[in-house]
């Protein structure tokens, strides 16, 4: 490691000494470094430097009045309005106000969920404010909130040498505002920006919500999230075991699902766990008396794995949860989770059968058994956990693939 | 000698009920054997060592005490309910909902025992005092008693041995769990995937110590 000087070692070099020297020009600079090097001292350079900088004032400040930036900005007292005026502009607050509020309305009633696009809305002084004032690019939702900074701001941004002028122009201009279609055009581009900050966050929330509810591919309760498998793994030995269990499932889950969340309504979203549980064994009773006049003594091969339904967590799972869903919703989620665990359960079912007797559904595919231990439970857990692997590693790559989809649609924007 | 024979049937009783314990423990484990409760077991596993038992103290004690109800439902509330039911109408479907009270019974009076454990132990089980009275694992080992046509303390022994069980195999799956985390293991089959197949691997050791599959 190379060794670096010491800094604070001052003994071995050239004395030397710091001048800080406030609004130091070029000039005064070369005359500094002129009289240190013909060997004058601190107090001489310090007091030439304050002569060169007497020297200049007198002009700077003579230039400063002829030559004003109109880009600065000098804060003024607020103008003084006259009753007419501010019942002017306190009606075009009003006018504005009831027209954003009509438009949120509309948006919250508008069934397509992107409003990239919104109506043209006519907001010069707005768009004026927008160019100076970071403040005033505030979403549209909190712009009712405060309107009165949107009118003031320009008569500020006025110079200060006619501030006269400014106000009457204002002042003509305010009412016209909402009738007036042509100063959208220049607004457009802000509210593009915000409609698609907006797409692009409810793009990534309809993704999530969108594989969150797939409950048949990317979320199934049995291959993905691992619920149900006590049927899947002990039961499903074949595809007549596999299609009583999809049936009773599909009534289980669903009813179960719609009726407790009916109860969990009237007990205030109490006692989850008994009012899951019991409305799935109650509807058990004549879902079983169903079966039976369908399949008769058949549902004895079934042994526990029917019964035990009640209390499988695909049908009582949603007991965990606290926020209690509206009837439509709870009737479409569990139709949709009976339907996964159905899909589940067939293909394990068939695999099953096919690779233990190398049939299906009874019908003869192979010759040969390739894996008779396919039919005990540890072959159902072996299987059900490849199957995971694969089913699990295929809606990943889907989702990937959504979420780069998403990703590349948005590449271009800033946010 | 009345003595001997006493202590003769004693023994035997003992015996008997050890060996329906091991039973349940091993040959007839709830997860190896029969599937039951591994969704319960899966979502346990990765939580910290207390919740393993803060779950399994009350799980155990539901089994216990569910099983002494499960055979009385069994041979006196059945019977008697035989005599009372519509034609069409098969004891078959009434199962669930009264041996589900006997678990919830069981998981009522469990609430009332771990009131003498510590103050944060027994919010802790309390807490998941529910959970353990509505699962798979409480439920089939009723039903499978019934089946069985199981005594009472052959009930009582098959159902704390199968508390017992599964604690075991909670304990198990956690050790395999830990070390399938390694990235040895392909990134398609971390997880759920693994954890099946760790849990099939087992059951297939247990298979292979019986030598034949289980009634299901």
């Amino acid at each position: 490691m190379p060794s670096l000087p010491n800094r604070n070692d001052r003994k071995k070099r050239d004395r030397s000494e710091t001048l800080i020297i406030p609004h130091i020009t070029k000039e005064m600079l070369e005359k500094a470094r002129s009289m240190a090097e013909q060997g004058a001292s601190r107090a001489e350079i310090e007091q030439a430097i304050l002569e060169m900088q007497a020297a200049k004032k007198p002009s700077a400040q003579a230039v400063q009045p002829s030559a004003p930036d109109p880009r600065r900005i000098v804060p003024t007292s607020r103008p003084r309005l006259t009753d007419a005026e501010r019942a002017a502009m306190r009606e075009q607050m009003l006018q504005e106000q009831t027209r954003q509020q009509e438009e949120q309305r509309e948006e919250a009633t508008r069934s397509f969920p992107r409003p990239s696009r919104p109506a043209p809305r006519p907001r010069p002084a707005v768009r004026a404010v927008e160019k100076e004032e970071p403040q005033a690019a505030v979403p549209a939702a909190e712009a009712p909130a405060r309107p009165a900074p949107r009118d003031v701001p320009p008569v500020r941004s006025v110079p200060q040498a006619a501030p006269a002028p400014a106000r009457p122009a204002e002042k003509k201009r305010a009412p016209e505002a909402p009738a007036a279609p042509a100063p959208a055009a220049p607004a457009a581009p802000s509210r593009h920006r915000a409609g698609l900050l907006q797409s692009r966050a409810q793009a990534e929330a309809e993704l999530k919500e969108k594989i969150r509810s797939d409950h048949i591919w990317l979320s199934n309760p049995v291959l993905v999230r691992g619920l149900g498998l006590a049927p899947i793994v002990g039961a499903a030995l074949d595809g007549q075991h596999a299609g009583i269990l999809c049936l009773a499932s599909l009534l289980l889950i669903t009813l179960t699902r719609v009726l407790a969340v009916a109860v969990c309504h009237i007990s205030r979203n109490r006692f989850r766990t008994l009012i899951y549980c019991y409305c799935a064994a109650l509807l058990y009773i004549p879902v079983y008396v169903l079966l039976y006049n369908l399949f008769g003594s058949d549902l004895n091969v079934l042994g526990i794995y029917l019964p035990i339904l009640v209390v499988e967590p695909v049908v009582i799972k949603r007991m965990e949860f606290t926020e209690l869903e509206p009837l439509r919703d709870a009737l479409r989620h569990g139709f949709n989770n009976s339907l996964g665990m159905c899909a589940a359960l067939l293909i394990v079912g068939c695999l099953r059968e096919l690779l233990a007797s190398g049939t299906v559904f009874g019908h003869t595919v192979l010759h040969t058994a390739l894996l008779p231990l396919a039919a005990q439970p540890a072959g159902g857990f072996v299987l059900a956990g490849v199957l995971a692997a694969v089913w699990c590693a295929a809606a990943n790559a889907y989702t990937e693939y959504k979420q780069e989809e998403v990703r590349r649609l948005y590449a271009g924007r800033k946010h | 000698m009345p003595a001997v024979n006493i202590d003769g049937s004693l023994l035997r009783g003992v015996l008997e009920f050890l060996s329906y314990m091991t039973l349940a423990v091993f040959a007839e484990n709830v997860i190896l054997a029969r599937a039951l409760g591994v969704t319960r077991l899966l979502k346990l596993v990765p939580d910290h060592k207390a919740q393993v038992w803060d779950y399994s103290l009350p799980f155990l004690l539901i089994m216990a005490l569910s099983a002494p109800l499960g055979w009385a439902a069994h041979n006196l509330f059945f019977p008697w309910l035989r005599g009372h039911l519509p034609a069409g109408l098969p004891v078959a479907s009434l199962r669930p909902v009264v041996y589900l009270t006997c678990a919830f019974l069981a998981a009522g009076a469990s609430w009332l025992l771990l009131g003498l454990l510590p103050r944060r132990q027994r919010q802790a089980c309390r807490a998941q005092t529910t959970l353990a009275g509505s699962s798979t694992a409480v439920l089939g080992t009723l039903l499978i008693c019934t089946n069985q046509n199981y005594t009472l303390p052959q009930s009582i022994a098959f159902g704390l041995g199968s508390g017992i069980g599964y604690v075991f195999i909670i304990f198990i799956v956690r050790e395999g769990r830990r070390r399938l985390r390694s990235k040895d293991v392909p990134a398609i089959f971390q997880g759920l995937p693994s954890s099946l197949i760790y849990v099939g691997i087992l059951s297939l050791a247990i298979y292979g110590l019986v030598g034949h599959a289980v009634v299901l």
